[in-house]
């Protein structure tokens, strides 16, 4: 189910129900590819302006679906999402959509211009900027990305890892104030996944109001951020700090996610009969071990 | 060295540099030169056709485009269309009025076959207008990006938006099709080597093999087609774009001396061709060289 | 099966526009029975090393040979001691015999092999192979059967279409594919990319096993707990060139290499040398995974209590 492309645009007016300071407020928001088979089940979620959100879930917990519900790609069958507190509606998802920017995981599939220059474009051309002010955009947003030498190479000349890198340009050209990762390192080299990685940590540095929403399978990069929510069969089953959601090994192995080394080691220490008690990261269990 | 025709050859010459814009107008000027008739005399007018060859050599040679290529990459071509224009030779024959002598339109015979100037100046037009015709186009896709060839045709076409034929809509599926042909053909590649592991052979056996080897080539390159388009559908959607909406459009090149240049040269060439229209100069005349007769 | 490369050089478009070496010299023997893993940024080389291993790319100049199975286009020179190009280029016109005798010993498996299914039911999909390289309609069902038993797809998937399945259960069937046809070289380029933590344990189990039964098993990856874990041997690539070639341990132990490539040990290992350092007697060899090392621990612990 797509948007019906209605060209009037009319702003809800900021609904007083949601928190002021609320990015993202979904309310028991469902939404099935299949009418019968829902793959998001009445989430309830409320993310804070500048926060960093880890998602995390298996292949098929319905993490990428619900970014693309936020972005209002896909319209959900029942429930609300209001990005900073205005509702979405059909007549409003694009403009909402400005203040979102989203990078997805395959790399050659999202870039769309015929060079990296074009591509970077591409979403100031939607916007309507003004092409006079176009080049220093795109020169600004590919040196943050790193990728000012490549502007007129064509995506066949280009890695996997800096395709993703002018994604991300692409992204941030149009000054978002949310921006959603959806796995957006999966296909990467290690190399390419920590570039990925300090990007993000650079735009957060520079602009802390930016509020990111980062889809992983990287225990690393659920480790950086505020808060972790972990989906599971197309619900929501724990929103909390890092450290308080990495305890719940037992859970987390259960729907088979992967869990911080630390935990990890702990508790095959305790397994084998080496109880050392609550263990928060690696240099607690380090000093506990070598005590 | 390796050209394929028509390809494009990323050089940094002044005429890769042009605007497209100035290039595509500037090809159909040259275009329209190739199919004019200069004078009533034949001889003149291959004679002009000749200097378009000359120029257009200096052209490809400015763009770096081997014209040489032209010829070798479509050796196969050439046979064909040379055997049916020698066929064509043979077999015409000018009108002529009753009574009147053949003999001196005859070039020569073979045998009971006469040979007329008149199908030899025919033969002659055709293969010049082909070769030239040929050179012109190479040149102008072999120095112009194919997106940006379409943004020009685009540019070219807007009068076509006043009868509300969505140009833009099909320029944007034109430049998405030539950015994604790279990617599909790696896609293409990939598969080939991976049917290929599983003892698929592409290159011998039996003919319903081969059909089996298509089956199984094709079918994985349309779901990876139509996953591609559907994640680059949500890409586009996700970066803004509204097919119906009001777009600006980003322009790498800035109107410079080259353009300039180039407008010029296409003005300077069209006022040549009205010059020889009306005047229509014959030097054979005027230095009363004898040609043959050709009716 | 053993696999020998003696100078083996790959240029993509050689003298044309693009020409790109991908592989320089290359001299490399795997053994029968190996579990080897291939390493190397993207771009190093290892996907045209391993196309050069059943011939699906055929070295510009080099040797290969792959048991009684040789690919000869070791450099011709002229009198004057320079390349006689024109002979080598006959060279590389010659059809390659029989070359469908090496594809069934040297099996695979290609990154994301899900977009190579192309039947209507999985059953034909993995009996495609084993069909291919002459087996009777019979025989391939009864390999597809047990290929898809090792991958741990059931009966009741036989006659669905491959393209209803998940996007892990597609792999799996494409993997099982490759296994019906009984390769004694089993070829894996990056197969846990996309996969969760599950997934990729899974998988790594089924190709042990593969291991324990006698397929050699070459591995390309970028994941390196994969390669301390399950890996005998490990090969670095770098520019078209071996840089490094010993075992898993005493790669992650030369931190004056590590330290000179972008390569990181897997936090396993890291943590296991800091734990050295911090003055436990841990024996690296045992460390492969988190509960190697646990038992490790436990063994210097309960020795020192």
């Amino acid at each position: 189910m797509k948007r019906s492309k209605k060209r009037e645009i009319e702003l809800t007016p900021i609904d007083p129900k949601i928190p002021s300071d609320s990015a993202i407020y979904l309310e028991n928001l469902s939404f099935g590819y299949e009418p019968k088979k829902l793959n998001i089940k009445k989430v309830n979620v409320d993310i804070k302006k500048g926060q960093s959100i880890a998602f995390i879930g298996h292949n098929g917990s319905g993490k990428s679906t619900l970014a693309k519900l936020i972005d209002g790609i896909l319209v959900q069958n029942r429930g609300d999402i209001y990005i900073f507190g205005v509702k979405m509606t059909d007549d409003n998802a694009l403009i909402l959509r400005k203040d979102i920017g989203l990078v997805f995981q395959n790399p050659d599939s999202q870039f769309i211009g015929a060079t990296v220059r074009d591509d970077i474009a591409f979403g100031l051309e939607n916007a309507c900027v003004d092409p006079s002010k176009m080049n220093d955009i795109i020169l600004d947003c590919a040196t943050k990305v790193g990728m000012q030498d490549y502007l007129d190479a064509e995506p066949s000349h280009l890695s996997g890892g800096q395709k993703q890198r002018v994604a991300i340009a692409g992204a941030i050209a149009r000054n978002p104030k949310i921006l959603i990762l959806d796995e957006a390192g999966a296909m990467l080299d290690p190399k390419g996944k920590r570039q990925i990685r300090n990007i993000i940590k650079e735009r957060k540095r520079e602009n802390p109001d930016l509020t990111i929403i980062n889809i992983t399978h990287e225990i690393d990069d659920a480790y950086d951020s505020d808060r972790v929510l972990v989906m599971n069969g197309g619900q929501l089953i724990l929103d909390d700090k890092p450290e308080v959601v990495f305890d719940n090994d037992e859970l987390l192995r259960q729907i088979h996610l992967d869990i911080p080394f630390a935990h990890k080691l702990a508790k095959d220490l305790k397994d084998e009969g080496l109880d050392l008690g609550p263990i928060k990261n690696d240099e607690e269990l380090y000093k506990k071990l070598c005590q | 060295m390796y050209t394929s025709l028509g390809k494009y050859q990323p050089y940094n010459t002044f005429i890769h540099k042009m605007d497209a814009r100035v290039k595509l107008v500037t090809m159909i000027i040259l275009m329209v030169s190739v199919f004019m008739t200069y004078s009533q005399n034949s001889f003149m007018n291959l004679t002009i056709y000749a200097v378009l060859f000359l120029a257009f050599i200096v052209i490809s040679m400015l763009a770096k485009v081997s014209f040489l290529s032209i010829f070798r990459s479509l050796a196969a071509i050439w046979v064909m269309i040379i055997f049916v224009l020698i066929l064509n030779v043979f077999f015409t024959k000018p009108s002529l009025p009753e009574g009147v002598d053949p003999a001196p339109y005859i070039a020569f015979s073979i045998g009971a076959l006469n040979i007329y100037w008149l199908s030899i100046v025919n033969l002659l037009y055709v293969i010049a207008r082909l070769v030239l015709i040929i050179m012109i186009t190479n040149i102008f896709t072999s120095s112009t990006k194919p997106m940006e060839m379409t943004n020009a045709l685009e540019w070219l076409l807007w009068p076509l938006g006043l009868i509300r034929i969505p140009i833009h809509k099909f320029a944007m599926a034109i430049s998405l099709a030539l950015r994604f042909i790279p990617t599909l053909q790696e896609e293409t590649d990939r598969i080939m080597k991976a049917q290929a592991s599983r003892g698929v052979d592409y290159k011998q056996g039996k003919f319903k093999e081969k059909v089996k080897a298509l089956v199984a080539l094709i079918i994985p390159l349309f779901m990876s087609a139509f996953t591609t388009s559907g994640q680059l559908a949500d890409a586009m959607e996700a970066r803004g774009y509204d097919p119906n909406a009001k777009r600006t459009r980003y322009k790498t090149n800035h109107w410079g001396l080259r353009d300039f240049m180039g407008c010029l040269f296409a003005a300077a060439w069209v006022a040549g061709i009205v010059l020889l229209c009306v005047y229509q100069p014959d030097i054979y005349a005027f230095f009363n060289v004898p040609l043959p007769l050709v009716k | 099966m053993s696999i020998k490369l003696e100078q083996v050089n790959y240029t993509y478009n050689p003298h044309r526009p693009g020409e790109k070496v991908a592989l320089r010299d290359i001299n490399l023997v795997f053994q029968d029975h190996c579990f080897t893993a291939l390493i190397g940024r993207t771009g190093s080389g290892k996907s045209t090393l391993i196309q050069q291993l059943n011939g699906l790319l055929l070295p510009t100049h080099g040797k290969i040979i792959a048991d009684d199975y040789v690919i000869d286009m070791t450099l011709v020179y002229k009198k004057d001691g320079k390349v006689d190009e024109r002979a080598m280029k006959k060279k590389h016109k010659v059809k390659l015999q029989n070359i469908k005798s090496l594809r069934k010993k040297v099996g695979i498996v290609f990154q994301f092999p899900e977009y190579q299914i192309f039947e209507e039911s999985v059953i034909k999909d993995v009996s495609y192979g084993p069909k291919n390289f002459g087996k009777s309609e019979e025989e391939a069902i009864k390999q597809a059967k047990e290929a898809l038993t090792l991958v741990g797809i059931d009966e009741s998937y036989y006659e669905r279409s491959p393209f209803e399945l998940s996007g892990g259960e597609k792999r799996r069937v494409a993997i099982a594919g490759i296994l019906a046809m009984e390769p004694d070289i089993l070829v894996l380029d990056e197969p846990t990319v996309g996969l969760d933590a599950a997934g990729e344990e899974k998988l790594m189990g089924l190709i042990t096993h593969l291991y324990e039964q006698g397929t050699s098993i070459i591995l390309a990856t970028h994941n390196m707990d994969v390669v301390l874990k399950y890996c005998k041997r490990a090969i670095v690539l770098d520019h078209g060139k071996i840089v490094h070639d010993s075992t898993p341990l005493d790669l992650f132990q030369n931190s004056e290499y590590l330290k000179s490539s972008s390569l990181e040990p897997p936090k396993v290992f890291r943590f296991a040398l800091d734990l050295i350092q911090g003055g436990l007697d841990l024996d690296l060899s045992k460390v492969k995974d988190t509960k190697t090392l646990a038992n490790e621990i436990i063994r210097v612990k309960g020795g020192n209590a």
